[in-house]
C-alpha cells in the first residue's frame, strides 16, 4: 500500500514497487545519530516484508547525502553507546547494534537497492551511500573517510573500503590520506555507476528503479542473493564484523584517545582535522 | 649416519637435538612451566632452530615436573615482571600480547614438520596452545585439561581461540569455554583432542616410538602432508579466526565488567583454576591438583 510518512529523521515513502527512504535532517547535515540509524533500519525491515516492494531507493534532502556519525555528544546522539559503556565500560555493543547490524542489513537487503548521492557522502555516510547495489551520483557528489586522520579510527565499524574499491592501493590511499573522491573520480574507479547533473538525479534514479522493478520479485531477489553470496564467500561479512572489534579496540588506545580529545576539545570536526593534517604535511614539503 | 645428541639447558626449556628428532622440554618446574615471556620466546626460538635444521624431521614437545604446562602467569608480585612486552599502555599490551600469544602460537600450529606433544599432569589455560596444537597429542592417564579463563579472568580464552578448530563441535566448544570442565585424559580422548592415552610409565616410549616411525618418512613427504593438512584448516578460516580472536581478547580485557572480574580474582588470591572451583563440589575438579 502506498505511503508517505515524515518521521523524525527520514521520510519513508512507498509508491508502487518502489520504497524510498529520504534522509531528512538537513539542519544537521543528515548526521547518523542513533535515531537516524534506527529509523532507516526500521524502514528497511518494513520494505523487506512488503511483497509489493521490489526496489529500495536511498536518497537525501539538503546540501548533501550524509555527513557521517554525529560527533561530540554521545549522551545525546547515541544513548545506546552510553548505556553500553555504563554496563561494560566500552560502547562496543552499541556500535554493533547501530553500525554493524543495520549496515549489514542494508548490504544484504533482500531486494535491489539504489543510492542517489549528492553533495557530501563522508565518514559513516559512505556506509549508506556506497554499499547499495547501485549508486548514482550527482555531479556535485564527493566521498571521503576523514576519521583515520581526523579521529584516529582505523575505518568505520564496517570496513567497507577493501570491498568497494576492490583495489588495495586505492583503498589504502583513500583511507590513509583521507582523500576526497569527487563524482568523476568515483566513476573512474568504479565506486558509482553513473554521474548525472544534480537536477536530474532524482528522476534518473526513479527511472532506474522502475526499470529494475519490471523484473519478477523472485528473480530480483535471487540475483541479489547470488551476488551477495559471492562477496560473503570472499569473506566480506566476517571482515565487517571483525573490523568493528578493531574500531572498539582503537578507541581504547591512548594515542587514539589523545587525538579524539584534541578534536573534541578544539571543537574541530574530523574532516577539518584531516584537512589541517594534510596542510601541515604540505607545509613540510615546501 | 653417526649422530650425537646435543642437549642445551636454557633458562626455561631444554633443547635436545637428537636427529632426526628434536625435543623441546619445558623445564621451569618450580613455576608449573607457566608461559612467561622467557618460556614462550625460548620455545619459539627452539622451533625456529628445529625448522632450519635439515637433520630434524620431528619435534617432540614435553615437560619436566608435575605437569605439562600451567598456562599463562595469572598473577605476580610487585617485583616480578613475567611479561615486559606488555608495556604500560593499552596499545603496548595489544602489540605485546600479539608478539607472545598470537604469532608464536600460529608458528607452532604451522610449523613445517610434524610435532608431537607428550602430556602428563596439568595442561590448562594457555598451556593448551602448547599441548593441543601439535599434530599428534599423546597423554598419560594422569593428564587433565581445562580452560578456566572465561570463568576466572573473564577472558574468552588465551588470545587465540583454537577450540572451535580443535573440537570441531559447537556444543563441546561452548561447554569447554564457558563451563570450564576439567577433562581427564580419557575424556579428552573421547572428545577427539588426543591420539592416545597410555599409562604414565609408557608415555615416553610411546611418543619416542611414534616419532621414530614418523621419521622413517622422507622429510619432503612429511612437510608436504603437513602443509596440505594446514592449508585445509586455513581455507576453512582458522588462521584469520585466530588473529581476530586476539583482537577480541584485548578488547574484552578493557571492558569494565571484565576488569571487575579480574579484580575479584586477584582479591581472592586464588589461581584461575581454583577460582572456578570455589564453592564447587564437582568431584572432577576436587580430585585435580
Amino acid at each position: 500500500m502506498d505511503l508517505r510518512e515524515t518521521r523524525e529523521r527520514i521520510i519513508y515513502e512507498k509508491e508502487g514497487a518502489i520504497a524510498r527512504v529520504t534522509l531528512n535532517w538537513p539542519e544537521k547535515a543528515n548526521a547518523q545519530d542513533q535515531k537516524m540509524a534506527e529509523e532507516i533500519d526500521a524502514a528497511l525491515l518494513d520494505a523487506d516484508r512488503d511483497y509489493d516492494i521490489k526496489v529500495l531507493v536511498l536518497e537525501a534532502n539538503g546540501k548533501g547525502f550524509c555527513s557521517g556519525h554525529a560527533i561530540g555528544n554521545n549522551a545525546r546522539d547515541y544513548p545506546t553507546f552510553a548505556e553500553a559503556s555504563s554496563h561494560m565500560g566500552t560502547p562496543w555493543k552499541g556500535q554493533t547494534d547501530l553500525f554493524v547490524k543495520p549496515v549489514l542489513n542494508l548490504w544484504e537487503f533482500s531486494k535491489p537497492t539504489i543510492a542517489a548521492v549528492h553533495g557530501y557522502c563522508v565518514g559513516g555516510g559512505t556506509h549508506y551511500g556506497l554499499i547499495t547495489d547501485i549508486v548514482i551520483a550527482a555531479d556535485d557528489a564527493y566521498f571521503q573517510y576523514p576519521p583515520l586522520q581526523g579521529f584516529g579510527m582505523p575505518s568505520g565499524e564496517c570496513s567497507i573500503e577493501p570491498w568497494v574499491f576492490m583495489n588495495w592501493r586505492r583503498a589504502a590511499y583513500y583511507l590513509y590520506l583521507a582523500e576526497v573522491i569527487d563524482a568523476q573520480k568515483a566513476l573512474a574507479v568504479g565506486l558509482v555507476n553513473e554521474v548525472v547533473p544534480r537536477s536530474d538525479l532524482h528522476a534518473r534514479v526513479d527511472s532506474i528503479a522502475h526499470h529494475i522493478a519490471q523484473a519478477p520479485l523472485t528473480t530480483l531477489m535471487a540475483t541479489k542473493a547470488n551476488l551477495k553470496r559471492a562477496w560473503e564467500l570472499m569473506g566480506m561479512r566476517v571482515h565487517w564484523q571483525s573490523s568493528n572489534d578493531l574500531v572498539a579496540l582503537a578507541s581504547m588506545s591512548s594515542d587514539v584517545q589523545a587525538l579524539i580529545r584534541q578534536v573534541l576539545e578544539g571543537n574541530i570536526k574530523p574532516a577539518e582535522m584531516a584537512r589541517r593534517q594534510a596542510s601541515a604535511a604540505d607545509a613540510l614539503d615546501s | 649416519m653417526v649422530t650425537t645428541m646435543d642437549q642445551r639447558t636454557l633458562e626455561a626449556v631444554i633443547y635436545e637435538r637428537d636427529p632426526p628428532i628434536a625435543r623441546i622440554i619445558l623445564n621451569r618446574v618450580d613455576k608449573a612451566n607457566t608461559k612467561d615471556s622467557v618460556l614462550v620466546r625460548e620455545v619459539d626460538a627452539c622451533l625456529h632452530e628445529a625448522d632450519r635444521d635439515g637433520a630434524i624431521k620431528v619435534v617432540i614437545l614435553k615437560a619436566n615436573g608435575n605437569g605439562f604446562c600451567g598456562g599463562h602467569v595469572a598473577s605476580w608480585g610487585p617485583d616480578e615482571d613475567p611479561y615486559p612486552e606488555f608495556g604500560t599502555t593499552f596499545e603496548e599490551l595489544y602489540k605485546g600480547t600479539a608478539d607472545l600469544f598470537l604469532w608464536p602460537t600460529l608458528y607452532l600450529w604451522e610449523f613445517p614438520k610434524p610435532t608431537i606433544s607428550q602430556i602428563h599432569g596439568y595442561c590448562v589455560g594457555g598451556g593448551i596452545y602448547l599441548g593441543l596444537l601439535t599434530d599428534f597429542c599423546v597423554a598419560s592417564e594422569d593428564a587433565y585439561f581445562q580452560m578456566p579463563l572465561a570463568q576466572s579472568l573473564g577472558e574468552p580464552g588465551g588470545h587465540t581461540m583454537i577450540e572451535p578448530w580443535l573440537l570441531m563441535n559447537w556444543h563441546r566448544t561452548m561447554d569447554w569455554l564457558l563451563l570450564a570442565p576439567t577433562l581427564s585424559a580419557q575424556q579428552a580422548l573421547e572428545w577427539g583432542l588426543l591420539n592416545k592415552v597410555v599409562p604414565k610409565e609408557d608415555l615416553e616410549d610411546t611418543v619416542e616410538e611414534m616419532a621414530r616411525t614418523i621419521a622413517q618418512i622422507p622429510l619432503t613427504t612429511l612437510m608436504a602432508v603437513k602443509s596440505n593438512v594446514k592449508r585445509a584448516w586455513e581455507l576453512m578460516g582458522m588462521r584469520v579466526h585466530l588473529q581476530v580472536s586476539h583482537i577480541l581478547t584485548n578488547l574484552v580485557g578493557a571492558a569494565s565488567d571484565v576488569q571487575a572480574r579480574r579484580s575479584e580474582l586477584k582479591d581472592s588470591g586464588l589461581k584461575p583454576r581454583d577460582f572456578v572451583a570455589r564453592g564447587d563440589h564437582d568431584t572432577d575438579v576436587s580430585q585435580a591438583e
